[in-house]
């Protein structure tokens, strides 16, 4: 039930970052919800939940954007896994520790996604990875709260 | 330092999450080479596309009110500004009855067919997706979409539909390194060559580059660029841009390469039209 219910909150967040309103772009980034979506859902409820996550918001996020999926579902599953090995230690389960991660979090998964389709000018890709790892960890808080919750209410693992 | 014993990992479901996983790729890379969609990609976009299409209704109304609420007097001069401008626009659309019945009487006078305007329809973009020399945006039109159609505005080509999934589809634009067209200088001789992205010289805007198939073409500031309709991918005549600046190579002096300001706006795609190939 909690697998299901991590499933519409990915598509939910997948179809936001996609449509992320203009006016809160900062130099046309913004933030990577489903990265925040995948930590948050392996801090609350563990490796498998994480990979899960990670094996769906890649394929919701690669599909919505015509992107290769391998790099993408090997970034995504390998965070999604290495963040819920992180479950039940201490601080694991509250919201700064959540966009703490997702700082780090987001320029190495773009730096596995980089290996798999390199940009053609970095300059600019260094400026987005900059400014979108701060942004994604601000939004990671309000997001791993979603997640805590609801894994509180359906409890996935014991 | 663990607040909790954690419990001991299940490696055996997330051996079979990358197995699956594995298999997508394995089935993406196979639609692909045949140039369709996985059913996979096709499964996620059916649930993330309408998702998205109701998030861009919603922010437009949602932008609209807060607009009225915030701007309620600017927006009386506004309005009036607008209406201005449609008095003048229906003056022009008359105008150019006109120039069409007067076209029409001499193609008739002259034994030819009638020209017949290309039924385009009007699609809203949904998403965009940039990076990586990747320039593509997803639209939503009120018809079935079919990979090779034509997307432009008013002002001009803006690409064509790669994928098409009902009356969704992804558009990769002129602007994207993969993309490039055929084109022709409008003028009597025009040169021929092909245009394509120039992200080296789109620092601050959007650039095109037009590279000539002759060493000795004549390319002027001020060119309009029109697709020639070689290759057939595009059908000729669809306006693309006109020449900004012209650079020779300083190591080879037959290396010509004219930057091309694009007509449509690619950073305001909000709504485009849609062509059938061959329309």
């Amino acid at each position: 039930m909690a697998y299901l219910a991590y499933l519409v909150l990915l598509v939910l967040l997948t179809a936001i970052e996609r449509t992320w309103p203009g006016w809160l772009l900062i130099y046309d980034q913004g933030p990577q919800l489903v990265a925040a979506a995948i930590i948050s859902a392996g801090l609350c409820a563990g490796p498998v939940a994480g990979c899960f996550a990670g094996l769906i918001g890649a394929l919701l996020l690669g599909s919505a954007e015509s992107a290769w999926l391998g790099g993408t579902f090997f970034a995504y599953m390998a965070l999604g896994t290495v963040v819920g090995l992180l479950r039940g230690t201490l601080l694991a389960e509250r919201a700064p520790m959540a966009a703490l991660v997702t700082l780090a979090a987001v320029p190495i998964v773009e730096i596995i996604r980089l290996i798999f389709a390199a940009p053609p000018n970095p300059a600019p890709w260094v400026l987005q990875l900059l400014i979108a790892a701060p942004y994604s960890a601000l939004l990671a808080m309000p997001v791993f709260a979603g997640f805590h919750w609801l894994t509180r209410l359906l409890a996935p693992e014991p | 330092m663990r607040a909790t014993h954690a419990p001991a990992v299940r490696w055996e479901p997330i051996l079979a999450m990358m197995l699956l996983a594995l298999i997508f790729t394995w089935g993406q890379h196979r639609a692909r080479a045949v140039g369709e969609t996985s059913l996979p990609e096709r499964g996620a976009r059916a649930v993330v596309w309408p998702l998205q299409s109701l998030l861009v209704r919603g922010g437009a109304s949602t932008r609209t009110v807060a607009t009225a609420a915030y701007r309620g007097r600017s927006l009386v001069a506004e309005n009036q500004e607008l209406e201005r401008r449609v008095r003048e626009l229906e003056a022009d659309r008359l105008r150019m009855v006109s120039y069409y019945l007067e076209n029409s009487a001499m193609r008739k006078k002259l034994g030819w067919a009638p020209l017949e305007p290309p039924p385009a329809v009007a699609a809203r973009v949904i998403d965009w997706s940039s990076g990586q020399g990747r320039k593509r945006v997803t639209i939503e039109a009120n018809r079935e979409l079919e990979r090779g159609n034509i997307v432009r505005t008013q002002a001009g080509l803006v690409g064509r539909v790669i994928e098409a999934q009902g009356t969704r589809g992804t558009v990769m634009l002129l602007t994207d390194t993969e993309s490039a067209v055929a084109a022709r200088v409008l003028r009597e001789n025009g040169d021929f060559g092909m245009v394509s992205a120039a992200p080296e010289a789109s620092e601050h805007m959007t650039m095109l580059k037009m590279i000539p198939h002759s060493n000795r073409a004549d390319l002027r500031m001020g060119d309009v660029l029109i697709s020639s309709g070689d290759g057939g991918v595009y059908p000729q005549g669809i306006p693309i841009g006109f020449i900004e600046r012209v650079e020779t190579s300083a190591v080879n002096v037959s290396l010509i390469t004219a930057y091309v300001h694009p007509f449509a706006d690619f950073e305001h795609l909000d709504y485009v039209l849609v062509e059938r190939r061959g329309e």
